[in-house]
């Protein structure tokens, strides 16, 4: 019904607005910040490798309560070989950065407590996303020394 | 194949587990990484990565009795206290749409072992379909999982957890990634990235 139609487009236009003031996120992260560095060479036959991006990523506002934004880190570790094949630098770029804006935007939904509780369930989300595109990898806080982290934005 | 003994009981692993993660600490405060408990699961992970040759042994050992299999060891400690070797069943090579494995965890905060199955069917690079199985595993991963079970248990000396002893509830620790309330013996002693 016409009625009806209109009503749920506003009703989806203040859910928008709604929760655009509990939580902005910050645009797209560019798939270039995650930045890998090898940890574990790549010894084949049996060993897969290992490599690690570290990324320090303003969330976007919590809340009024935190109006300057929230700062993450996160640190996402993937083999450089894994048993489909070579997982490249630009697909797991491009698949951490998608993972990253989906899991921001969620996380924000959450209405955590703190912005240790909220980076954490931006890391939680993030890990779950990256399942089907980069099985294994590691969601984490920064926990790699010697690696100078990327930043966004 | 069930096999329990004094230190593999639940309420010894249980105690055990609460040495080395705080209780009632979120795993994102500060607390958490500063408390004594981290501290000593860290310690003993940083032994663990200097000192493989146990290890290593049992490698070669499941090559030389399984050479049809594919072995990956994944790089584990690098975040969790345990050891993890993917066994890849001979119609899973290299590259496979479909890929089967038998994933051995060997846990270094106690002689213990756990074994489940694994499965991803892959459509270009994604993953679009993937489960895992704990005992009773299907059939096909039987001789294989018989095989790692034994090696690990004769070479390394640990005993395989059954079921009910990796599922047993410890609510009041924390590990990430866990919801609040969920985590078990499996993610305390082994690790939550089960694929």
């Amino acid at each position: 019904m016409p009625g009806s139609s209109w009503r749920k487009g506003l009703l989806t236009c203040l859910a928008s607005i709604l929760l655009q003031g509990c939580g902005a996120v910050f645009g797209h992260i560019p798939p270039e910040t995650f930045l890998f560095h090898e940890v574990v060479p790549y010894t084949p036959p049996g060993e897969g490798g290992w490599k690690v991006a570290q990324v320090n990523v303003l969330l976007g506002r919590i809340s009024r309560k935190w109006p300057q934004g929230a700062w993450c880190d996160v640190e996402v570790g993937v083999p450089e070989v894994n048993w489909r094949g070579r997982v490249y630098d630009v697909d797991a770029q491009e698949a951490c950065a998608e993972a990253s804006d989906k899991a921001s935007r969620f996380a924000l939904r959450q209405r955590a407590a703190t912005v240790a509780a909220l980076c954490d369930a931006y890391r939680t989300r993030m890990r779950e996303l990256l399942k089907k595109s980069l099985p294994g990898a590691e969601v984490t806080r920064f926990r790699t020394p010697s690696i100078k982290p990327e930043k966004f934005p | 194949m069930s096999r329990t003994d004094d230190h593999a009981s639940v309420s010894s692993l249980v105690e055990l587990v609460h040495r080395f993660y705080p209780a009632g600490v979120a795993s994102y405060e500060p607390e958490y990484d500063a408390s004594e408990e981290s501290r000593r699961r860290e310690a003993l992970r940083m032994v663990a990565i200097q000192e493989g040759a146990a290890w290593e042994e049992l490698r070669q050992g499941i090559q030389e009795t399984l050479p049809d299999v594919g072995l990956w060891e994944l790089p584990s400690l690098l975040y969790h206290p345990c050891r993890t070797l993917r066994a890849y069943l001979p119609h899973s090579p290299r590259g496979a749409d479909v890929q089967e494995a038998v994933v051995l965890l060997v846990s270094i905060l106690a002689p213990v072992h756990a074994i489940y199955a694994s499965h991803q069917t892959y459509a270009g690079n994604r993953v679009v379909r993937s489960r895992t199985w704990f005992p009773p595993l299907p059939p096909r991963f039987g001789p294989v999982e018989a095989r790692l079970d034994a090696l690990a248990h004769s070479m390394l000396g640990s005993v395989r957890l059954p079921n009910e002893v990796l599922f047993t509830p410890v609510p009041d620790l924390h590990m990430e990634h866990v919801p609040s309330g969920k985590a078990q013996l499996l993610h305390c002693l082994f690790t939550h990235n089960l694929w």
